[in-house]
């Protein structure tokens, strides 16, 4: 309830009518420990979001303008930037300025900023700057040749890493070196892909706050249709380990086995999805590690309105009472007016219960059109049909028709039809107002009801309408 | 009055070009051996509602690709759950169809049209985005390359 009435204050105090559309989305959590709002202001040729709240007990506020200007995309404000050359790069959180352009060859950008951390959760973000940092980064294909080249300085630290990727056909070659975060830095990676066969090698440095580290690693893969099989080495860094598995798919039934081979021991997982209804799919999961077995059960519903997936399963938990029974749930709703809502529970370490709920809705300005019904998924043998014509006789598409509780637009065949359960005659309104044909239109004559029929039988009911 | 008219078009192009990637479907292709049962997801990207219809169609292509549309042959039988929705910004929407066919190999496209808010006067921007479906009798493996290589005569 607190999350709706924070997006209606939101809504509230924006004047709509200078926007296309707003955005307003707001939520809590006690996963991310995070309450707050955000609102978006799309303009015909710039996006204004503003958005703040409270992340463990401390406000944190950020706020964006987006503009093109001569294909220049420029950002003012705060933006969670990821710098890429081939594979590898950095990510920076900037209160600064962007600018940005892509053309049919390649892209580039450059940007002045104050550079901190960010927080960032589906219904708000913020960011703390503390240093100063500019950068750019330019990418450009030429004749199957990628070349991409980074540099950023951001407080005392100075990256500068330039790659090159060669493809052709089956093969593909790249390449990354330079300074990542002022630490020398190389990786280097060759690809096969056929259509049943795939292999891999790379050399790759990882880099995390102050620990650094170099992996070998080598893949193969096989796709046979319903089955397929894959397995890889890892060498360096730590540890080392092996992964081989594979997955079989047969008609709604889905069945994958991994095992993990590392050097304090070895571990086997597998899993067997059913896919029961378009709506419906389970899925069970068994895990052995050093002995101990582990089973889950998943399930979850899908459907265009509603999304719900429950997880059953036994979690070690180290700072709780150990293995304990963990129920973890999640609902999406899509609901009209362009509303979604989303909630889900996770159980911390601690055994305790946390949830995230949130929500956002879409308004619109004097440039959108008029909202239409929303449209009920109804499933049934029978057809209730509507056929609109002109006055001459000819189809009339894009023309609204309510048919029973139920709604439907006209095809280039000037039909329009539901679905019913019963063969119970229907009451139909014609809708000029929610029609998408352009023009004025005017209605001549329409039924008051319409009689359903077995599909591929029966005469539609005919509407005539007039174009003004 | 020259310069009216060409704004006005650049306009139209600029917007079209717009609404191209508002609206998408996926998957864009499947295909059937024995059984053809499916879905597929029709997502609106833009800023505004939209009203998508769908329409199954037959379609033709030369050697080289070009494919002529045409209304559904009626050897082609197509049960989709619903021919239209409203569908909010940013969300999307999952029609379920099932396929019969009195020969095989057969194909049709079901077209998908985006249109936005209505106007009074001037041109309606309809967007058409079409998910194809190609239907081989049981057994029969690489359906859409058949169809391909045998029917329209492509080379690869």
């Amino acid at each position: 309830m607190r999350v709706l009435l924070t997006i209606a204050l939101l809504l509230s105090t924006v004047r709509v009518s200078s926007a296309q559309t707003v955005e307003a989305r707001a939520g809590e959590s006690t996963m991310m420990g995070a309450s707050g709002g955000q609102i978006s202001l799309y303009f015909p040729d710039s996006t204004f979001t503003i958005g703040g709240g409270l992340q463990n007990g401390h406000f944190v506020a950020g706020a964006t303008e987006t503009t093109s200007v001569h294909g220049w995309e420029t950002t003012l404000g705060d933006k969670n930037l990821f710098i890429t050359s081939g594979n590898s790069g950095l990510s920076l959180a900037e209160r600064g300025i962007l600018a940005e352009r892509k053309t049919r060859t390649g892209e580039m950008r450059a940007f002045v900023a104050a550079c901190g951390r960010i927080f960032s959760s589906p219904y708000f973000s913020g960011t703390e700057a503390r240093d100063f940092c500019s950068g750019y980064s330019y990418h450009r294909t030429f004749r199957g040749l990628d070349f991409a080249s980074v540099g950023v300085h951001s407080g005392s630290k100075n990256t500068a890493l330039e790659s090159l990727a060669y493809r052709l056909r089956h093969l593909s070659l790249s390449g990354t070196g330079g300074l990542l975060e002022s630490r020398r830095y190389l990786n280097g990676s060759a690809a096969l892909n056929f259509r049943h066969f795939a292999a891999s090698a790379a050399r790759q440095t990882y880099a995390f706050k102050s620990e650094r580290g170099t992996v070998d690693s080598f893949s193969v893969g096989a796709n046979l249709g319903a089955l397929n099989l894959h397995a890889s080495d890892f060498h360096g860094g730590r540890v080392g380990g092996q992964n081989f598995g594979g997955g079989l798919r047969l008609g709604p039934i889905e069945t994958r086995t991994d095992y993990y081979r590392y050097a304090s021991g070895s571990s086997v997982s597998g899993s067997v999805s059913e896919r029961i209804s378009r709506h419906l799919s389970l899925t069970q999961y068994v895990t052995e590690n050093k002995g101990h077995y582990s089973v889950a059960y998943g399930g979850a519903w899908r459907s265009n309105v509603a999304t719900v997936s429950v997880d059953y399963s036994t979690q070690y938990l180290p700072l709780g009472r150990g293995f304990q029974q963990v129920l973890s749930v999640s609902v999406s709703l899509q609901l009209p007016h362009s509303t979604s809502l989303n909630a889900q529970t996770v159980t911390a370490p601690d055994g305790a219960l946390k949830f995230s709920v949130y929500g956002g809705t879409y308004v619109q300005g004097p440039m959108a059109g008029r909202e239409a019904g929303q449209h009920r998924s109804v499933r049934g043998k029978y057809l209730v049909r509507v056929q609109v014509l002109s006055k001459t006789g000819e189809p009339v598409e894009g023309i609204a028709v309510h048919i029973g509780k139920n709604w439907a637009v006209s095809n280039s065949a000037g039909l329009a039809w539901v679905r019913s359960k019963r063969a119970r005659p229907q009451p139909v309104e014609i809708s000029l107002g929610e029609s998408t044909a352009p023009g004025l239109w005017r209605l001549i004559s329409a039924p008051d009801v319409a009689l359903p029929a077995p599909e591929g039988s029966g005469a539609p009911s005919i509407a005539v309408v007039e174009r003004q | 009055m020259k310069k009216i008219l060409f704004l006005a078009v650049l306009d139209l192009i600029l917007f079209v070009l717009a609404a191209s990637a508002q609206g998408t479907v996926g998957p864009i292709i499947s295909e059937y051996s024995g059984k053809a049962r499916g879905e597929f997801t029709v997502q609106n990207q833009s800023l505004t509602p939209m009203t998508v219809v769908l329409e199954p169609m037959s379609f033709s292509a030369d050697a080289s690709g070009n494919a002529t549309f045409r209304p559904l042959d009626s050897n082609i039988h197509v049960r989709l759950d619903s021919m239209s929705a409203r569908i909010g910004v940013r969300q999307q929407r999952t029609f379920s169809y099932e396929v019969n066919c009195e020969a095989f190999p057969c194909w049709l496209s079901i077209y998908t049209t985006f249109t936005g808010a209505r106007t009074t006067e001037g041109l309606q921007i309809a967007l058409h985005i079409p998910h194809t479906i190609y239907f081989c009798s049981k057994g029969t493996k690489g359906c859409r390359t058949k169809v391909h290589h045998e029917v329209f005569g492509m080379k690869d």
